[in-house]
């Protein structure tokens, strides 16, 4: 980052709404106001000291696709979707590595150099972020229902459901299924080799339309004969319950 | 279906199959080219993991632990006090699909014992890996063992089906006699067994593989 314009006395926090063009536009901000980055928060409430500069920043899709553009000469693709990758992890840390790393290449700075906090962080921060959807890939468990849908519920620690879609289309493509993610309101629809989002509406506590429909006729027989099947390819003294665990965290 | 004669059945017969060691569903790439179902992911997933830590990617079985031999180490030999079970192939078919569709594993491990003889067997293998490819259009992972003894024709076939052939061969733990038998059971390896699962083309002047093929020599000389 050049010495100009990065002294922390300019320094200040940012706020948006959270959306990739919104960091982006973020990132246009920081950049033609040369005013560093404090910190990069979705809430205004985030921000607790009181004597810093606050600025919001309304998402604009001009600025973002200039970034975008200037990034993807910078970076290639599969380095920018790998920033992408780690917008989903939803932290105000990431957040805020993503629009120092950009900026830091936008003045010249070496993206490569793994000793760098921010590069590194990236670096970790994509890694957790893939073996999220590995995981998620892994564990997912499809319920067949009588109206002939299939349907999983999810509750990953990042947001990763754009990122399982493909595999999941690939797989099942001849049947129709619907992926929720149970803490972020809204699930992956698939019909006939299109998958779009859909959004639930709050009914009570959970919204789920899982919940609404029944399960199919041989649907429980079939959770049973897999419980069996589990039991009988146990070794009882072999059992290793700390592996288990590390490979398969409770909360699968 | 009948639930409690299926599950008495997939006890049984999972529980028979489960010291085998391959449980791998990686090295494949087929993909999901017709429309159907699945498909093989290169680096494997692990659907679940056993209490030991093992990791459980594939529905493996056995079509039946009937067996007409008398094997000194095997679990299944016929004069062992165990319950006796087999599948049809209809509910071999019908369990794989089932599992598969609601993510449980990511393909079918299927060996079997041997009941009236070889060739019986290893056509009874076949026909449910074709059942799977065929009427259900299901392009997960099908990994067969194939039955020592059947005929060329036969598991040849099973190569055009599944995606990975393999053969259990069994050495005894004799210090004096080992160095001949590892050599022969290479020798085995490398030119009987690998040969079946190639398939011939005149046109080409090396075979082309039909199905991911790997000797665990390694093995070998572990269990020597």
């Amino acid at each position: 980052m050049s010495p100009a314009w990065s002294t922390p006395e300019r320094a200040r926090h940012y706020v948006y709404d959270g959306s990739w063009p919104g960091l982006l536009s973020v990132v246009f901000t920081v950049f033609s106001e040369k005013r560093p980055v404090l910190s990069v928060v979705r809430e205004r409430s985030q921000v607790t000291d009181l004597f810093t500069d606050v600025r919001d920043v309304s998402t604009d899709d001009d600025q973002a696709t200039r970034v975008m553009d200037r990034a993807r000469k910078l970076l290639g693709a599969p380095r920018m979707r790998e920033l992408w990758y780690c917008h989903l992890a939803e932290r105000a840390e990431v957040d805020r590595l993503i629009a120092d790393f950009l900026v830091l290449g936008f003045t010249g700075g070496a993206l490569n150099d793994v000793r760098d906090p921010t590069v590194l962080g990236l670096l970790q921060w994509k890694k957790h972020i893939s073996h999220e959807k590995h995981q998620m890939e892994a564990f997912v468990r499809f319920q067949e229902n009588s109206d002939g849908v299939w349907t999983a519920t999810i509750a990953p620690a990042y947001d990763v459901l754009p990122l399982i879609a493909t595999h999941f289309r690939k797989r099942y493509a001849d049947m129709e299924w619907l992926i929720a993610d149970q803490g972020r309101d809204y699930g992956l629809h698939h019909r006939a080799g299109v998958v779009s989002p859909v959004q639930f509406i709050h009914e009570q506590n959970s919204g789920l339309p899982a919940s609404h429909v029944e399960a199919a006729v041989n649907e429980e027989a079939y959770v049973k004969l897999w419980r069996t099947y589990f039991r009988s390819v146990d070794i009882p003294a072999r059992r290793n319950l700390k592996l288990h665990m590390q490979h398969m965290p409770k909360r699968h | 279906m009948n639930e409690a004669r299926l599950t008495e059945k997939l006890s049984v017969l999972a529980d028979a199959a489960k010291y085998d060691v391959s449980c791998a569903s990686s090295g494949s790439t087929r993909t999901n080219h017709n429309g159907g179902l699945g498909n093989a992911s290169k680096m494997g997933i692990c659907n679940s993991y056993t209490s030991d830590g093992r990791c459980v990617s594939l529905l493996k079985i056995l079509l039946t632990n009937h067996c007409i031999f008398d094997c000194a180490y095997c679990v299944s030999r016929s004069s062992n006090d165990v319950k006796r079970a087999a599948f049809t192939v209809e509910e071999v078919v019908d369990l794989t699909m089932n599992f598969y569709r609601r993510n449980y594993v990511e393909g079918l491990f299927l060996s079997s014992g041997i009941f009236k003889d070889a060739d019986t067997t290893m056509e009874r293998l076949v026909r449910v890996a074709q059942e799977l490819r065929t009427v259900h259009k299901f392009n997960g992972y099908i990994h067969l063992k194939t039955i020592p003894g059947a005929s060329e024709t036969l598991i040849h076939e099973a190569g055009l089906w599944a995606d990975r052939l393999s053969i259990n061969i069994e050495i005894p733990s004799d210090a004096e006699r080992m160095g001949v038998v590892i050599r022969r059971a290479r020798f085995f390896l490398s030119f009987g067994g690998a040969a079946h699962v190639l398939v011939h083309r005149p046109d080409r002047l090396r075979p082309h593989l039909i199905a991911p093929l790997r000797q665990n020599a390694a093995q070998l000389d572990l269990f020597a």
